[in-house]
């Protein structure tokens, strides 16, 4: 592959996840909040699948960074749920891809679960502890919204033709 | 095959470990926590980026408000500008009379208080974390726990700072607690957050404790974070259980949590002091 392809790649995909994270910091009203789907999860699960080569560990390190600045958590807690779960994909990678969507969704629907999970454990830890387990809805709703997200990044990514 | 012998296990090993260094680092270190501060500027971009939205929307109905509604919003304004500085009138005299009892009293002179503008220009995402992102910060004269206001009373306090924005942690959070005094009677407690974001609960009220419906509390100034005198919340909740030995105690907070965008904060002299001699 040419070196300008993976350059554009590079920012192709930054693009999506920044505006990943910026949807996933949008104000949304106090009820809402509660199922706003985790859209970094969600585009990351994607690349990683899409992009082995190229997005991996590190993407999920930095990015995991990121948030945590952006929302104000503890430095290091967001970059460690994200990478953990980005080594889960790499792991089922190979089944991952050949998964029809639902299937896919039902995988991912785990990971953020277990993603929410880590987070939430971990800010009790810190002294801000979760009364109740409504936190696992973003789960339900990214697994949702998954093939939707999952078409739109696709048609994207042969339009560009990005590995 | 994608990968050459997997995933690599070393790379993976390593982010872990250097990820959990950086929040044991966060969590125990002063001066790591003084370059996050720096750190934070590679957000506050995309901070701004999220509130825009917000933003235009309300330049936009700026724009399309009619001219009627200008006017009749002119006059009330007119008038509650009256109302108001005929309270400042009296609020003059009350001062300096205050003043002058308070020197027959031999008793310390009130700190005068410096005030400072702010713009929200974000929330926390996360439900059970309530705090809100402001436009001013270190660069501003910001330092960590000055409380913040809004025209209800008080809202929080600053619990992190950047170069040019601050985060600020309200009443309602579950790690906040305001010192407060009942102010009918004087009765000093403390307003803890309940979580939620319309309620704060009083813990280890005796039951017969003389607390109504309707009890405004206001900042006792103990603990020397928050200032003395602003409101905070109003009791909602008074409720006795014969079989347990304190009562169940709620109040709303009287500031709009979540729905001020413009905050004040305030600067004791002291602390205004202690910034400058740094």
């Amino acid at each position: 592959m040419s070196d300008q392809t993976s350059g554009g790649g590079f920012f192709v995909t930054l693009a999506t996840f920044l505006i990943a994270i910026t949807l996933s910091q949008f104000p949304l009203n106090s009820h809402l909040q509660w199922f706003r789907p985790d859209f970094l999860l969600l585009v990351l699960f994607f690349w990683v699948i899409w992009a082995p080569n190229r997005v991996g560990l590190l993407y999920a390190f930095f990015l995991g960074l990121l948030l945590d600045l952006m929302r104000g958590s503890v430095l290091g807690l967001g970059a460690f749920s994200l990478t953990l779960v980005a080594f889960i994909i790499q792991l089922l990678h190979n089944r991952l891809r050949v998964f029809p969507m639902l299937q896919q969704a039902f995988v991912l629907l785990l990971l953020v679960g277990l993603n929410q999970l880590i987070y939430y454990w971990m800010q009790g830890l810190v002294g801000n502890s979760a009364d109740t387990l409504l936190f696992l809805l973003p789960a339900l709703t990214s697994a949702i919204i998954w093939p939707l997200v999952f078409l739109a990044l696709r048609r994207l990514a042969r339009s560009l033709d990005l590995n | 095959m994608i990968f050459k012998s997997g995933p690599s296990r070393w790379l993976f090993t390593l982010l872990i470990i250097v990820t959990l260094s950086i929040a044991a680092l966060d969590l125990s270190s002063d001066k790591f926590r003084e370059g996050k501060a720096y750190l934070n500027l590679v957000a506050t971009p995309l901070q701004w980026l999220v509130d825009l939205p917000v933003k235009m929307a309300g330049g936009v109905s700026d724009v399309v408000v009619s001219r009627a509604t200008l006017i009749a919003e002119n006059d009330l304004l007119r008038t509650e500008a009256i109302l108001l500085e005929q309270k400042v009138l009296q609020n003059a005299t009350l001062s300096s009379e205050n003043r002058r009892l308070r020197t027959l009293l031999n008793a310390r002179q009130k700190v005068e208080e410096d005030v400072k503008m702010a713009e929200l220009i974000g929330v926390s995402s996360d439900p059970f974390q309530h705090e809100i992102l402001i436009n001013r910060g270190e660069q501003d004269g910001l330092v960590i726990g000055q409380p913040a206001l809004d025209s209800g009373g008080i809202m929080g306090l600053v619990v992190d700072l950047a170069p040019v924005t601050s985060r600020v942690m309200l009443v309602t959070d579950s790690r906040s607690s305001v010192p407060v005094q009942v102010l009918r009677t004087g009765f000093r407690t403390l307003a803890l957050g309940s979580g939620s974001t319309t309620e704060l609960k009083l813990d280890h009220i005796p039951n017969t404790e003389d607390i109504r419906i309707g009890d405004l509390l206001v900042s006792s100034g103990l603990g020397g974070v928050f200032p003395m005198g602003y409101p905070v919340a109003e009791i909602t909740e008074f409720r006795q259980e014969p079989g347990r030995s304190f009562a169940v105690v709620r109040a709303k907070p009287t500031a709009a949590l979540d729905k001020s965008r413009y905050l004040l904060l305030v600067q004791k002299e002291n602390q205004l002091k202690r910034f400058e001699s740094e």
